[in-house]
């Protein structure tokens, strides 16, 4: 404990000290000349690939040495970490590249002395994962996401983890903050070579606190339909005429939430060199509030009641194959997600859908520096509470049941959309082959087929008045399945 | 049509033969000694046993062979001064080339879904032509990337060696040991 005490003293003292900085960061910039009228993502999300489905990044992290490891002693030693990170290069985007499209994503102060056998101390940001899906660009197990504090972590030869405790108010809810005690830990057990296992655990808990407007509450008798159309408080005032002023006060809630994971990895075996296999197991922390306005007066509305059973489940499993030495390498990733929602048992959301996935990429090496890239991608996802897609090019007139509804919850005339995704192309990289390895230089060609009409980003009307004044009457409508896009692209972590 | 060209253009430069590893060296054998420590240690070990034999590989492919007597098992002298361990060590015989590697691997951070190791050390190369002693070194520093948590510093030693080749070409490239 004085350990720890003098490492924060030093840490955080004005003393100036000799320190040593080094500089670490990642970097993705594409250009991807769209005729399709797209925003220059092949489609949605990375669901079907992080390939041609993410936009330029940037990610740039410091580590202060405050106090260097001597070798040899029991000195204690600190660093500060420090990393922004952002999506807006100029020209890249839209954002221009402005600085206001960064953020401080993390800001930790890591302490440690020899004597304490792989012990360290973590203060600040906690966001911490061991592994991801690389094919994704999904970490699963990734905890502590939203919270800040302090952490214990250990690395062992046959077991490492950590175990952390802070605050994620500002994390869930920056706007609404109110104190989220958020706890727990992970561990990973390295059981033999070729064999590992893991899991993680972490609760979000956030007491009621009278008179705390942002804490915890809801509003009684809240109608999940009258919620989603706006209509609580004309409800209300319809059956209780004139009398506005006795809206329901709030009721005090405590909100609680938690997340598991687990991981099995193992590899080193014929042709395969690792596979991860990751679950995690999410239940939501509930929404804080949300404004409702009614003749010219704003009513806040306390969703904890109706947000409080939203929960999920990911399996996530991505295996890297080699499949003929120096020639030929393959990555193969799964992905199934079912999200619930018990108390929305009306209206399409994020909350109530599944969802399944499926990438192959195969590289085979021309040369040492110059690769050839194959990616097939195909994934399904339904919406579990009615339609949420439009099919055809007509569907925008399509709202309840698939037919024309302006009352109607659901969105477009299906529950289901099925994506299918080609890439190909050439990758040069400087260092050698690897799926993985960079800096890569890449021209690649996709194309998409998705059930949905017009199913990548970009400005398509989406209202009827839009429809009206932007598709020429004298010409056929068509639906537009199909999409594809060049790249060049450039990522390298340095 | 242009896509054809294309292909058949990449197919070409994929074809084309790989440029030697390392260049044309005076000396006729190498002793390739790789030793490796944690940051807070000063004791030395032998270096992972891929990573002394790709680099004993790139210099037989151009055109070294390899002592018969290694030197690489053993671990460093004491001196406090990687001038001082190089030192210690000489070629045993006239046309014998010494490359003298000290490397470490400290862990840095998870970055964009890889983690980040710092690879420092020091690289030596003697070569003893007749009587004479000709010697270089440099130090390094530079990052690999990982793809998985459960690597650790033999990982990213393994993975160092690209790197490694790099800066072992711009050692030899100086000074004598470099065949004119």
């Amino acid at each position: 404990m004085k350990t720890l005490a003098l490492a924060i003293c030093l840490t955080f003292s004005g003393t100036a000290v000799a320190a040593d900085a080094d500089i670490a960061g990642y970097m993705r910039i594409s250009t991807r000349p769209d005729f399709q009228g797209g925003d220059g993502k092949l489609g949605y999300w990375n669901l079907y690939g992080r390939l041609l489905n993410e936009r330029s990044w940037v990610a740039v992290e410091t580590r202060l040495n405050l106090l260097e490891q001597a070798p040899n002693t029991q000195q204690n030693w600190a660093s500060i970490h420090a990393r922004v990170e952002g999506g807006s290069i100029l020209n890249a985007d839209a954002g221009g590249g402005g600085l206001g499209n960064m953020y401080l994503s993390q800001l930790y102060a890591l302490v440690g002395n020899p004597s304490l056998n792989g012990l360290e101390w973590q203060l600040g940001t906690l966001q911490h994962w061991t592994g991801d899906l690389g094919l994704y660009d999904i970490r699963p197990d990734s905890l502590f996401d939203e919270t800040i504090g302090g952490a214990v972590r250990f690395r062992g030869k046959k077991l490492s983890g950590m175990l952390a405790i802070g605050d994620a108010g500002y994390g869930i809810d920056p706007e609404h903050y109110n104190t989220v005690l958020s706890g727990g830990g992970r561990i990973r057990w390295h059981v033999m070579d070729g064999l590992e296992l893991g899991g993680g655990f972490e609760a979000h808990y956030e007491p009621a606190v009278q008179g705390n407007v942002n804490a915890p509450y809801a509003t009684p008798d809240l109608d999940y339909e009258a919620f989603l159309r706006g209509e609580v408080v004309s409800d209300f005032v319809a059956e209780n005429p004139d009398q506005e002023l006795l809206f329901p006060n709030p009721e005090s809630r405590d909100a609680r939430s938690w997340k598991a994971t687990g991981y099995l990895g193992f590899g080193g075996f014929g042709p395969l060199v690792w596979n991860s296999l990751y679950v995690r197991m999410e239940a939501h922390h509930p929404e804080s509030q949300s404004i409702e306005s009614f003749q010219g007066e704003d009513y806040t509305l306390y969703l904890t009641d109706i947000s409080d059973e939203r929960q999920s489940i990911l399996i996530g499993n991505e295996m890297s194959l080699r499949i003929i030495p120096e020639k030929l390498d393959a990555v193969w990733a799964v992905l199934l997600g079912r999200h619930t929602d018990g108390d929305n048992a009306i209206a399409p959301s994020d909350h109530a859908r599944d969802y399944a996935s499926s990438v192959l990429r195969l590289q085979t090496y021309l040369s040492p520096n110059v690769h050839w890239l194959f990616e097939n991608s195909f994934a399904i996802e339904r919406s579990t509470n009615g339609n949420s897609y439009r099919q055809h090019v007509d569907s925008i007139f399509s709202s309840q049941d698939g037919v024309s509804d302006s009352r109607g919850l659901e969105f477009g005339d299906s529950d289901t959309r099925q994506t299918w995704q080609g890439k190909t192309g050439i990758v040069l990289n400087p260092l050698g082959p690897g799926v993985y390895v960079r800096p890569s230089i890449r021209l690649l060609y996709g194309i998409q087929y998705s059930t949905q009409h017009a199913a990548w980003g970009g400005s398509f009307v989406d209202s009827l008045d839009q429809y009206g004044d932007f598709y020429d009457p004298s010409k056929a409508l068509t639906d537009r399945h199909w999409h594809q896009v060049f790249a060049l692209e450039a990522e390298a972590w340095f | 049509m242009r896509f054809l060209v294309l292909f058949l253009s990449i197919m070409t430069i994929g074809c084309l033969p790989k440029s030697a590893p390392l260049p044309a060296i005076n000396g006729s054998q190498v002793d390739v000694v790789v030793l490796q420590n944690s940051p807070n240690s000063t004791d030395w070990a032998p270096g992972p046993t891929a990573t002394t034999q790709a680099l004993q590989n790139a210099f037989v492919e151009s055109g070294l062979s390899l002592v018969s007597d290694s030197s690489a098992a053993t671990p460093a002298d004491t001196s406090r001064t990687f001038e001082a361990r190089f030192a210690a060590k000489k070629p045993g015989t006239s046309g014998e080339l010494l490359l003298y590697v000290e490397i470490s691997a400290q862990y840095f951070s998870q970055i964009q879904g890889q983690y980040r190791w710092v690879l420092s050390g020091h690289i030596g190369a003697s070569l003893l032509d007749g009587e004479d002693l000709h010697t270089n070194n440099m130090s390094f520093e530079f990052p690999v990337f990982l793809d998985h948590p459960h690597e650790k510093e033999t990982a990213a030693i393994e993975a160092a060696v690209p790197m490694l080749l790099r800066h072992i070409d711009q050692l030899l490239r100086h000074g004598p040991l470099l065949q004119r």
